[in-house]
């Protein structure tokens, strides 16, 4: 008999939290300089220099850990990670290991059967960053180049217990986090940007065993489904290995997502932490974890069933707003600028966020703000142009910094709803089917379907269909 | 801040200050001793010269100093101080460095307790042992640069964010004699005239009237295992970041960087520091359980020692046991045999003063120790002074 195996896996996350400095020191916690740029004589770890740790950080850290329904430790220490690498200069890296900041955390999903999976955090822990390292070529001669910018960049690593049973609820828990930290305030959580990484640790055991078998840890995944795709080439993997009769070793290989398979890497790291002797301990009191819990921007769920309460939402219309802090922030300037809730909301959720999604934009980095999206969905919502050229218009938006209603009416999105032009063709479209006119008299309403369909097409799309109906049947029945 | 900001801001004026190699002097080279700093030059002072710089003492000279300050070889701190007739000095205490240089060289010698004055810019080795320590003439100029170095620091958030009560050290207002703590066989490391020496000190004391009782210690071995240990670790963690990379010196003709960074390495040490690194990294990654078995054994001490402290004020010892002297050390194994009666304080965290007993005149002196309860820094050197005057005649 065949032995049925299931998967267990448990994953390792790194999420760059969002302070203005590093963890121990006043450089700026920014990407995207000049190499070597943010660094000072503390995160260069220059003779005599030590670190300072910032309350930022922690208050950050702590908000993201309370968003993830984890404890507090009133006291949690640094511990250096201590291992020998070109990214890591200082041959450690201060982490939390035996004292972490927080734990016993929780997250819930919708299982792959509808029901819901509560997925345990085991620990929350604040860690700094490394460097990067660059590889170039001189000539002939490979070189290999260190950025200290990131390092000591602030992190919160979250460890999870191997609650996971499937590549599925690996990639629900990481779209919770992703969901759920962002909203804290904390973090961005970016896979592509590299502001959230994951780690998966995989391994098999027969099916209703409670055994923990040796694990594989699999890195390099830069996307959800990424993430997806290599845990269920692991878990196949480790399949055929089993039923060769293989062992499986414990050590970490690397998701290569071009060619779909994951590659030796190395010995799984397993080097000592050793209390930190510098950096002193962290105390949070009882009056500082009640600061920061009332400092904490309100949570995705309880943002939605705001949404839905005040602006009278459908649940589905509301989740479609608050999917993250920003979008949410977004829509509720929209609605404050006069827009009806439910109109922005198929908008935003509905057409803006995918277009800018397509374009591998954020809200803040599209051109259209608040303003401009409200300027347009007033020309909608007061008939000045039909929501195809609504459609059009928002594209253009996209490239063109003037407000929306000079937009249109250069590009003659709105001529149709002019009143003048609009009589011409509701004129003509009357004078042209006369039997579908006497059909209406006689009682048959959708004749009037057809004739505002003939309108619309008359006024090449621009036109209201809405707006049409309303004038074409007031003139039905006043003549 | 500063302990003495409301105070005179002139109490340093014109004190001649040597600061050793492994403490930061900006835009001077602070190699610390050690070739994996070679050229290195300080970006800014460490916070004590700093400090003292600001309290008008000034820089007479630099000193060289042991490996990271590890020890008393190739230390030239002492000769310096004597040399340019220095008033003060700071040494790094690891082991006990500027308590031994003190009782063999007719000076004074302090160790505050750990976490009251800042490390910062001080190029360490152990970070939970070492405390910057201070080389002086007399209690009263340690006393004065105690007051203007302690304190909160920015730079050294290990710090503790209480001030240090007790300075500007007084004159205690009553006349009672603080009860003096004679650890048990304390004095059986000593030799036949170093025994006899600090006998003669040891009745002195008693016929001024300072009350002394034996009282139970758990032994040199154990003080000397645990900071073996502990210190190991930490200064195998504390050497990883002498890479060649960013500063210091950098191995030629290395194939790859793997290449470059063990040549560096390499290079980088001496045999003695070498072998403490191995030791350490042996802990590290073989025997993690030794480490964190001396971590527990160091906790329960602290409060077995401060527990001491509530039937007596001071414990006193010599610093100096008959074995080579620690200048003449070349083995780790001889260096810890050197420093083992003055690793107590830095194991503990607590603070200790020596002297002198013969003002650096016989060779077989062995010194006396004086150790004070943790943060009790200001009673223990005015106790300190009150002790040294009692037996040198206040010389």
């Amino acid at each position: 008999m065949t032995t049925k195996y299931e998967a267990v896996v448990g994953l390792e996350i790194h999420v760059q939290l969002n302070a203005a400095t590093k963890m121990f020191c006043d450089c700026p916690n920014r990407f995207g300089d000049e190499p070597n740029q943010n660094t000072c004589p503390i995160c260069l770890w220059f003779p005599g220099a030590s670190a300072q740790l910032s309350r930022e950080v922690v208050e950050k850290a702590v908000g993201v850990a309370m968003t993830l329904n984890c404890t507090i430790n009133q006291r949690s220490r640094f511990d250096q990670k201590v291992y020998y690498y070109p990214d890591l200069p200082k041959g450690f890296q201060l982490s939390q290991f035996h004292r972490p900041l927080a734990g016993n955390g929780w997250v819930e999903i919708t299982g792959e059967d509808g029901a819901l999976r509560r997925l345990r955090i085991r620990t929350l822990h604040l860690e700094e960053d490394v460097a990067k390292l660059v590889h170039e070529t001189e000539g002939k001669t490979r070189v290999s180049l260190v950025d200290f910018n990131r390092a000591g960049c602030p992190l919160v690593e979250i460890v999870t217990e191997p609650d996971m049973r499937s590549p599925y609820e690996a990639m629900e828990f990481v779209n919770a986090i992703r969901t759920l930290v962002p909203g804290a305030g904390g973090a961005e959580c970016s896979l592509e940007r590299g502001t959230m990484r994951v780690d998966a640790n995989i391994s098999l055991r027969p099916a209703g065993s409670q055994e923990l078998n040796v694990k594989v840890e699999v890195k390099n995944m830069n996307s959800v489904r990424g993430i997806g795709d290599a845990i269920a080439y692991e878990i196949k993997r480790q399949q055929e290995l089993i039923q060769k009769g293989e062992a499986i070793i414990l050590h970490t290989r690397l998701w290569d997502p071009k060619s779909g398979r994951t590659l030796p890497m190395r010995e799984k790291f397993s080097g000592p932490c050793v209390p930190d002797p510098s950096v002193p301990e962290v105390v949070i009191s009882d009056q500082w974890l009640a600061e920061i819990k009332n400092g904490l921007p309100e949570i995705p769920a309880r943002k939605q069933l705001r949404f839905v309460e005040e602006y009278g939402l459908t649940e589905t219309e509301a989740a479609g707003l608050t999917v993250s802090p920003e979008s949410a922030d977004y829509s509720e300037a929209v609605i404050r600028a006069g827009i009806p809730a439910r109109l922005a909301a198929q908008w935003i959720a509905g057409r803006l966020l995918p277009a800018a999604a397509r374009r591998g934009l954020t809200l803040a980095e599209t051109k259209i703000t608040p303003e401009r999206l409200a300027g347009l969905l007033a020309l909608v919502e007061n008939g000045k142009i039909n929501p195809n050229a609504g459609r059009q218009l928002l594209e253009l938006l996209f490239e063109d910094g003037r407000t929306p209603a000079e937009i249109a009416r250069e590009q003659g999105l709105d001529q149709a709803a002019d009143s003048g032009e609009l009589e011409k063709i509701l004129a003509r479209v009357l004078a042209e089917n006369p039997r579908a006119v006497e059909d209406f008299r006689k009682g048959r309403s959708q004749s009037l379907g057809f004739l505002t369909g003939q309108a619309v097409r008359l006024s090449g799309g621009k036109a209201d269909p809405r707006l049409i109906r309303q004038k074409l049947e007031e003139k039905l029945r006043s003549e | 801040m500063k302990i003495s900001e409301s105070e005179n801001p002139d109490r340093l004026r014109d004190k001649k200050l040597i600061a050793p190699a492994n403490f930061s002097v900006r835009d001077q080279v602070s190699d610390a001793g050690s070739p994996a700093l070679e050229k290195f030059t300080a970006l800014e002072n460490a916070t004590v010269v700093q400090r003292s710089l600001e309290a008008g003492a000034v820089l007479a000279g630099r000193a060289a100093t042991a490996e990271f300050g590890f020890g008393l070889n190739g230390d030239a701190c002492l000769k310096n101080f004597t040399s340019q007739a220095a008033d003060l000095a700071f040494m790094a205490d690891l082991a006990g460095e500027p308590r031994y240089a003190a009782a063999a060289g007719g000076r004074f010698g302090f160790k505050p307790s750990h976490g009251t004055v800042s490390r910062a810019g001080l190029i360490g080795l152990m970070p939970s042992l070492e405390a910057v320590g201070l080389l002086g003439n007399h209690p009263a100029d340690v006393a004065a640069a105690m007051a203007e170095i302690a304190g909160f620091d920015g730079k050294d958030f290990s710090l503790e964010a209480e001030p240090l009560a007790g300075f500007p050290v007084r004159p205690p207002k009553t006349e009672s004699k603080p009860v003096l703590g004679r650890p048990a066989g304390c004095e059986a490391r000593l030799s036949p005239a170093a025994r006899e020496i600090f006998s003669a000190g040891l009745k002195k004391l008693e016929g001024a009237g300072f009350p002394v009782r034996e009282v139970p210690w758990p032994g040199d071995e154990t003080f000397r295992d645990l900071h073996r240990v502990i210190g190991s670790v930490e200064a195998s963690s504390s050497c990883g970041k002498f890479d060649g990379v960013r500063y210091g010196l950098r191995a030629d003709s290395a194939n790859n960087w793997n290449d470059m960074y063990l040549k560096t390495r390499a290079a980088s040490f001496s045999t003695f520091l070498k072998t403490l690194l191995f030791q350490g990294a042996f802990f590290q990654f073989e025997s993690y359980g030794t480490f964190e078995r001396a971590a527990r054994i160091r906790a329960r001490l602290i409060r077995e020692i401060g527990q001491l402290f509530e039937t007596v004020d001071l414990i006193i010892s010599p610093v100096r046991p008959e074995t080579p002297a620690a200048e003449s050390a070349r083995e780790v194994d001889q260096t810890y045999a050197a420093f083992s009666l003055t690793l107590p304080a830095n194991v503990t965290g607590c603070p200790a003063l020596a002297f002198s007993l013969s003002g650096g005149r016989e060779a077989s002196d062995p010194g006396l120790q004086v150790m004070g309860g943790f943060r009790s820094d200001a009673f223990l050197l005015a106790c300190g002074k009150r002790l040294f005057e009692t037996l040198t005649g206040g010389a």
